[in-house]
């Protein structure tokens, strides 16, 4: 049930931000339980968590809101609305528009580790869309909690006021009746005029089966009723509203949302595509003047090929892929074929976390099988004045490139990233980050134990297993965070394998020129311990255009079974030939060698470096 | 021409069983009652074959294998060939084969069949290593073997060895090229015109493959006979036999060139020709005593049987064609299967590496090299196999 007529000066809207870890979703809970708009044998889970998947790595990715009634110790009655942020760099656009959704933001510092890289950035993002910050230490129940050093690292590091953080422990209870006091008396209530013309944010949507596309939207100015006629104003959809609601945490039917509501909007959207995260909804009969600010199409960084394990599965991929891209816009997919693994998708992700959960999402709500290729990056190409019109190609994949005589310069994606790490540390993780080509920005002690690196670093080396790295080299102790800072020029070469002296396309790849050479004895020592022994001697070959830099031999095939054959072994060893025979489909020829599709999956799985 | 058949007769009889061994047999020790009931069931399958013929069946070459049987004593050999004698007609055989085991073969056994069809015998000699015999767990050592060869040369028949090579290399017994030659040395000394050379396979079923063993790839003891017995004058006319001119096993032959080969005793395989469509039928006799002696009679004891036609049948001819140094006769398998399918299996072995195919005289055929890694040569050429009929029954009328 709702409450009509409450007075918009008595609605809160806030979000949570936190290192991953740091007890987010375990303080939302305690949120809920304490306004008990969830009662404690609901509690089995986190709800905020509602993905099984999401659950299991500990991190939100899909947003879900919540509204709370409180009454505070003023003795009046509020409205809460907690906008639950994903908690994962991957994700940084939604974040940014679950963000300029609130009008305050929890900050949520684990008292034992301190300030983390994400709290940071999260800190940054909140600060830089206006929100009033209050500092949570959590985890004060911990006997090695120290939350006067996690206020000075507030303090120091993040550069907020953290003398009056509300020292909780979300587990056991303590704090949280002053977190909820401190949201009533220091965010601000929303601002907005119900009679000026609609401006709803949609800050996410999602894909029900039943009523199509569900926006969750944060209303600015105006009112959205059921019934009324909606535009999307940037991708310019109309649509009456069938359904207007909040979060209880279900979804509650209301009459209307007003200024500084947040609730969601049913309205027969079909796909996420028509209503983006980001966009604004306004009323097609009296729209407003301009947009809200801050809107921009999610490009993504990260793209691998998507396989389905038997060849005769692809349909099912297919309709997979589509379903998934009904709850999550995020993912850019189109078909490709490669020789070893027959037809697939060419699948764009903005991030490898999004790239791992997609994958396990196809597996675990759509029981598809697949194989994923190493991940790679979109590289920019240009090429030469007077040659292709528009002289940049965005290529998404080695085959992509042109010759290299029509290349100019080749650029890639970058990221700044910061490593936040115990000082013991820092000379491993500088030589680990110069391996994967970083470039010095700054060092800042945090505290004398404790370091900030940043380091500019192309994003292909990061997604090849730096993280894993990063954390075996640190003990776990390292954390970090990135931003995306665009494309920039390298010296990038692409380089080919040849197996028995023919371009296999399956096999190239691009990387710095320097690592050429490294790498591509990787891949041909790789693929010699894959391919099995031929009928004759193979050489495979790794060049840069015509220059061959590596070479090994398959050796030729020595073993055999000579064994007699009469009578009825005439069928028992035809019958064994088509076994082998059977095996052989899975094998591509490649000239007179044949290459079986395992060794493609183990390569196109293998990112480069031996481990 | 008047038609004329090989046949095939399995004896299932044993002194004891070797771990390797995959064929069906018995122990003979102590029971009467069995050679009794397979003679018996024999003579009625052998009057059963006969009759639907309309007498006594034309063979060009026939072949006793088993078991062995030689442990068949001299007065069940008797009645075995009064048996065969009434049910087929030896007038134009080219050859009879016997199997036979040192351990058991007499000059009773050599003065009986030298006065009837038999021609050629068989020995399991397997290896004149006494260490390598006890592996392998034969009854007999190299003396017995080499006085059994001797014994067979000197009552007149062509006389054939077997060999056997891949047995353990690094651990007892080990098997090296050196013993390997010491074998095949003594083999030829003894002057047998034939070796069956042929790799140690654990067949699963037996007890050499339940205990699957690590055994060497075989590659290098082969490579050496194949080396070594033609410079002996042993040529390699297949696979797995090596034979001086004239020698070669011509009752093999009709396997490699699917010609007529019946069926008689039980687990014995049949081929016969000329089905509808020109199919080949390829058949196999009841798997055990009981059953086969139950199945003989008024009907033949067939058990299962496969169809085998058209592109199906043209590969596997090319394939058993390859494991000979005949190959394939480019005009003769066009004639049979239709220039679609020879040329694909020239062009699956155009695409070989040139020394291991041998293109001459209007045949295609392995070399020594070829032979050695033949198995995926095969694989490629049964890989063409897309139409076909390949259908098992259980069957028992033809």
């Amino acid at each position: 049930m709702t409450r009509p007529g409450m007075k918009q000066k008595n609605i809160r809207n806030f979000c949570i931000v936190a290192h991953i870890d740091h007890g987010k979703s375990t303080l939302a809970d305690r949120l809920l339980e304490r306004t008990h708009t969830v009662e404690l044998r609901d509690m089995k889970q986190q709800i905020l968590d509602s993905l099984a998947l999401e659950r299991e790595r500990g991190i939100t990715i899909k947003l879900v809101p919540v509204r709370m009634d409180y009454r505070a110790e003023d003795g009046q009655d509020y409205v809460l609305n907690l906008i639950d942020t994903p908690g994962h760099v991957d994700f940084g656009y939604e974040v940014s528009r679950s963000l300029a959704a609130c009008e305050g933001a929890l900050l949520v510092v684990d008292a034992t580790q301190g300030v983390e890289a994400q709290t940071v950035a999260n800190a940054y993002q909140a600060i830089e869309q206006g929100l009033e910050i209050l500092p949570v230490i959590n985890k004060i129940d911990l006997p090695s909690s120290r939350p006067e050093n996690a206020k000075k690292e507030i303090a120091d590091v993040v550069g907020l006021d953290a003398s009056n953080a509300v020292l909780a422990s979300a587990k056991d209870g303590t704090g949280i009746d002053g977190i909820l006091e401190r949201i009533v008396a220091d965010v601000p209530p929303p601002e907005g005029d119900p009679e000026a013309p609609l401006e709803a944010l949609i800050f996410d949507s999602v894909y029900d089966n039943y009523r199509g596309v569900i926006c969750y939207v944060r209303v600015l100015n105006g009112t959205l009723r059921p019934g009324q006629n909606i535009l999307f104003m940037a991708t310019n959809g109309r649509y009456p509203v069938d359904e207007v609601g909040v979060f209880r945490p279900g979804f509650t039917p209301v009459d209307r949302l007003g200024p500084g509501e947040v609730g969601y909007i049913a309205a027969s959207v079909k796909t996420l595509a028509e209503a983006r995260v980001g966009d604004t909804i306004t009323d097609a009969g009296k729209p407003a003047a301009k947009p809200l600010p801050g809107y921009r199409k999610v490009k993504p960084v990260v793209f691998c090929g998507f396989y389905p394990v038997e060849r005769d599965d692809y349909p099912q991929l297919r309709d997979a892929l589509e379903k998934l891209c009904l709850n999550d816009s995020a993912i850019d997919y189109e078909p490709e074929t490669s020789a070893a693994l027959g037809f697939g998708f060419r699948c764009g992700f903005l991030g490898l976390l999004h790239m791992d959960v997609s994958r396990e999402r196809l597996r675990r709500e759509f029981d598809v099988e697949l194989v994923a290729t190493a991940p790679n990056v979109v590289y920019e190409i240009v090429t030469p004045n007077g040659g292709a019109p528009g002289g940049v190609i965005e290529a998404h994949r080695p085959g992509d490139f042109p010759e290299t005589g029509s290349i100019e310069e080749i650029r890639e994606p970058f990221i700044k990233l910061s490593v936040f790490l115990p000082s013991d540390y820092v000379g491993k993780v500088m030589q680990l980050v110069q391996d994967k080509r970083g470039t010095y920005r700054s060092m800042d002690y945090l505290t004398p134990e404790r370091v900030r690196l940043v380091y500019d670093m192309p994003l292909a080396e990061f997604i090849t297993d730096f993280h894993d790295r990063l954390k075996s080299q640190t003990r776990g102790y390292a954390s970090l965070d990135y931003e995306h800072i665009g494309f920039r020029a390298s010296e990038l070469v692409k380089v080919d394998v040849l197996v028995n002296g023919e371009a296999a396309d399956a096999f190239s790849f691009i990387c710095h020129k320097d690592a050429a050479y490294r790498r591509g004895h990787a891949a041909v020592t790789k693929l010699k311990e894959l391919i099995p022994s031929q009928l004759f001697e193979v050489p495979i070959q790794a060049s840069i255009g015509k220059r061959v830099i590596v070479r090994v031999n398959v050796k030729a095939l020595r073993k055999d079974v000579l064994a007699k054959c009469y009578g009825g072994d005439i069928t028992r060893k035809r019958k064994l030939l088509e076994k082998q025979k059977e095996g052989k489909k899975k094998m591509t020829q490649l000239g007179r060698v044949s290459i079986p599709q395992e060794a493609f999956l183990a390569f196109l799985q293998f990112d480069g470096e031996d481990k | 021409m008047p038609p004329s058949f090989s046949l095939y007769l399995h004896v299932p009889f044993c002194l004891s069983k070797c771990g390797y061994c995959s064929f069906y047999s018995r122990p003979l020790a102590g029971c009467a009652a069995a050679p009794e009931a397979w003679l018996a069931a024999l003579s009625r399958e052998a009057g059963r074959l006969s009759a639907v013929w309309g007498g006594p069946i034309p063979l060009c070459t026939a072949y006793v294998g088993g078991g062995t049987p030689s442990v068949l004593s001299v007065g069940l050999w008797r009645r075995l060939n009064r048996i065969l004698e009434g049910a087929f007609d030896f007038s134009g055989l080219a050859e009879c084969t016997v199997e036979a085991n040192p351990c058991s073969l007499t000059d009773g056994h050599l003065a009986l069949w030298r006065g009837s069809f038999v021609t050629r015998v068989s020995l399991g000699v397997q290896s004149l290593r006494n260490e390598e015999l006890s592996w392998l767990g034969r009854r007999h050592d190299a003396e017995t073997a080499l006085a059994a060869l001797g014994r067979a040369l000197s009552y007149g028949f062509d006389v054939s060895a077997d060999l056997m090579f891949g047995l353990p290399s690094s651990r007892f017994p080990f098997q090296t090229l050196r013993t390997w030659h010491d074998s095949l040395r003594r083999v030829l000394a003894s002057g047998v015109g034939h070796v069956s050379a042929y790799q140690l396979t654990p067949e699963p079923g037996t007890p050499l493959g339940k205990s699957n063993p690590s055994l060497p790839d075989g590659y290098s003891p082969y490579r050496f006979a194949q080396w070594y017995l033609p410079r002996k004058g042993l040529e390699q006319y297949e696979i797995a036999s090596f034979a001086r001119p004239g020698r070669e096993c011509r009752h093999n032959l009709a396997y490699w060139r699917q010609e007529n080969v019946l069926a008689l005793g039980p687990a014995a395989w049949g081929y016969l020709v000329g089905g509808r469509g020109g199919a080949g039928f390829r058949y196999r006799n009841a798997p055990t005593l009981e059953e086969y002696g139950a199945a003989a009679g008024a009907r033949l004891p067939v058990a299962g049987a496969e169809r085998l036609e058209g592109r199906a049948k043209g590969i596997e001819a090319a394939v058993l064609g390859l494991r000979t140094k005949w190959g394939i006769d480019t005009e003769a398998f066009t004639a049979r299967f239709g220039e679609t399918l020879t040329g694909a299996v020239l062009e699956v072995l155009r695409g070989m590496p040139p020394r291991l195919v041998r293109f001459e005289d209007g045949r295609a055929s392995l070399t020594p090299a070829g032979m050695r890694v033949a198995n995926p040569i095969w694989a490629e050429i049964a890989d063409l196999r897309a139409e076909g009929t390949d259908t098992w029954k259980n069957t028992s009328n033809i």
